[in-house]
């Protein structure tokens, strides 16, 4: 199926929370996040692509806003894998928001797999193909990223 | 019980909806004000309609925005687009203009002057198998607009180190350019590239040495440039392709034993390497000379790829007739072995990741790559 109004203003009525939160895992900033997330639905307003299916479209906003935050990061020469900073503004705003603040402050090759494993409900393969990185560095990433998470939360057995 | 999962998915949704602000009708106004944005100045007076979109929008300008957090970076994402655009109706190239869409994408916008020529190297695509170069050349010479709907491009694309040392070993890139559509005097070319060198994360040299342009009914000129850029294409900005290795491949054909070494499976075509030795051969017989055999060894490659079949899922696909692909051979013993020879047969473009079943068949013989 061919992008349309209506299928565009359904996409963003369901994939709005998808393209903030991966954008925003990327780059952590509440305004280049919103800069970023209008691009990405400019872009598939735009689109050519033919759309097979509602998950057809989500894998790709996923993957078009990973790109592209990728390139933003790029762009501002701050790619970095540096502990999350604790003197941003949001982040004093967020005390209520501890597991979001601790999948933060995991390194950026962690914290995408698991926030599409545990927010997206994304199997190792959907993860795999969306980031297209092989399974096996995926999981991983994922066993890492969770064990990181357990002695940060100081929760052995809830992941 | 609440769980990780449940606990993370709340708050992130609570996160989202406290930062998030701007709605769909907002997103969809500037998405239309976009394509207002690609209109030329004659269009612009219109509404433009969804269905219209695809063919109106062309040149891209500043968008002014309608309130401060809907700010966005308007020069990357217009300079996106244009290259989508120009991919899309300039080249007839829907693969790259895909490739653009989803952000594999370098830009440069290096411009060097010469003679009758100013030309932007404006950015780099691709996949890692085949990468393509962007530019954008400006021709001052009126005649030279009014009779070229195109001009030919040639120019060396090397790493750093073999374009300062070792430049007479290799050959330069051809490339057409085509006119733009507005300007009368704007040339678009996209330049294949040589994926070696340009997707090993080390600096790049492009240097176009010649431009070929129609004086007047079919009287070509050649003006000798010298217009340098140089860059360093960071690795992950081309679209990603599959590589595999094998061993103990073996077809036999006309007197040779071509050994299947490696296969790259990319958006535009799927590469299949084969090595053989041609001294002692029944082809070869008493000869050693490659020169001696070169042409006779040329026949029988290019025969034996014609044999090949790819089976992808029960489908097959023969090698591209307009592209059989290339052939090298290493007569010195510099690199993969004393008269070793490779062959590099291109087919049609698969989807090897998604494939179940990947077969290569020629004759009776029949191997399974996947």
């Amino acid at each position: 199926m061919k992008m349309t109004q209506d299928l565009f203003l359904e996409a963003y009525e369901k994939y709005k929370n998808t393209v903030y939160s991966v954008i925003f895992n990327y780059v952590k900033n509440v305004d280049d996040t919103a800069d970023l997330q209008q691009e990405v639905f400019i872009k598939l307003f735009n689109s050519e692509t033919e759309y097979e299916s509602d998950e057809h479209i989500k894998a790709w906003l996923i993957r078009v806003s990973a790109n592209m935050s990728k390139n933003h990061l790029r762009s501002k020469k701050h790619i970095s894998d540096a502990p999350f900073p604790e003197d941003i503004p949001f982040y004093d705003n967020m005390e209520s928001d501890d597991l979001v603040k601790e999948v933060l402050k995991l390194p950026e090759k962690y914290r995408i797999p698991i926030h599409l494993f545990y927010y997206e409900d994304y199997s190792i393969k959907q993860i795999s193909e969306v980031l297209e990185t092989p399974e096996a560095t995926i999981k991983i990433h994922l066993k890492r990223g969770r064990e990181k998470l357990k002695k940060s939360l100081k929760k052995e057995d809830w992941l | 019980m609440s769980t990780f999962r449940a606990e993370y998915k709340a708050q992130m949704n609570g996160f989202c909806d406290a930062n998030c602000k701007t709605t769909a009708e907002d997103i969809l106004k500037r998405a239309k004000e976009k394509s207002m944005s690609g209109k030329n100045e004659n269009e612009t007076d219109n509404v433009v309609d969804f269905t219209e979109r695809k063919t109106k929008k062309k040149a891209w300008k500043a968008l002014i925005p309608a309130a401060c957090f809907l700010l966005i970076s308007t020069t990357a994402l217009a300079a996106t687009g244009h290259l989508e655009e120009l991919f899309r109706n300039i080249f007839k190239d829907e693969t790259t203009a895909e490739i653009v869409e989803e952000g594999y994408l370098y830009e440069i916008h290096q411009t060097q002057e010469e003679d009758i020529f100013k030309s932007e190297l404006v950015a780099v695509t691709g996949d890692a198998a085949t990468p393509k170069l962007v530019f954008d050349v400006y021709v001052s010479d009126e005649q030279v607009v009014r009779n070229n709907d195109q001009i030919r491009m040639l120019a060396y694309v090397l790493g750093e180190e073999q374009y300062e040392n070792e430049l007479d070993k290799y050959g330069p890139w051809e490339a057409y350019g085509q006119k733009d559509e507005e300007i009368p005097n704007l040339y678009h070319v996209s330049m294949t590239g040589p994926s070696v060198w340009m997707t090993s994360g080390d600096p790049v040299v492009v240097d176009i040495l010649q431009i070929n342009v129609d004086l007047q009914n079919e009287l070509w000129t050649t003006y000798e440039t010298n217009m340098v850029y140089h860059f360093t294409p960071p690795t992950e900005l081309y679209h990603p392709v599959s590589d595999a290795y094998y061993e103990d491949m073996k077809f036999s054909y006309g007197g040779i034993d071509y050994y299947l070494n490696n296969a790259t499976f990319g958006v535009y075509r799927s590469e299949l390497g084969f090595q053989y030795d041609f001294v002692g051969t029944t082809f070869a017989g008493k000869e050693t000379d490659y020169a001696v055999l070169e042409e006779k060894l040329h026949s029988n490659w290019l025969e034996f790829v014609d044999s090949l079949v790819l089976v992808v899922d029960g489908k097959e696909y023969k090698v591209n007739p307009d592209d059989k692909g290339y052939t090298w051979c290493d007569v010195k013993g510099e690199a993969i072995g004393k008269n070793r020879c490779g062959i590099y047969p291109s087919f049609p473009s698969v989807d090897y990741e998604n494939a179940e079943s990947v077969i290569l068949k020629a004759g009776d013989t029949s191997y399974t790559l996947k």
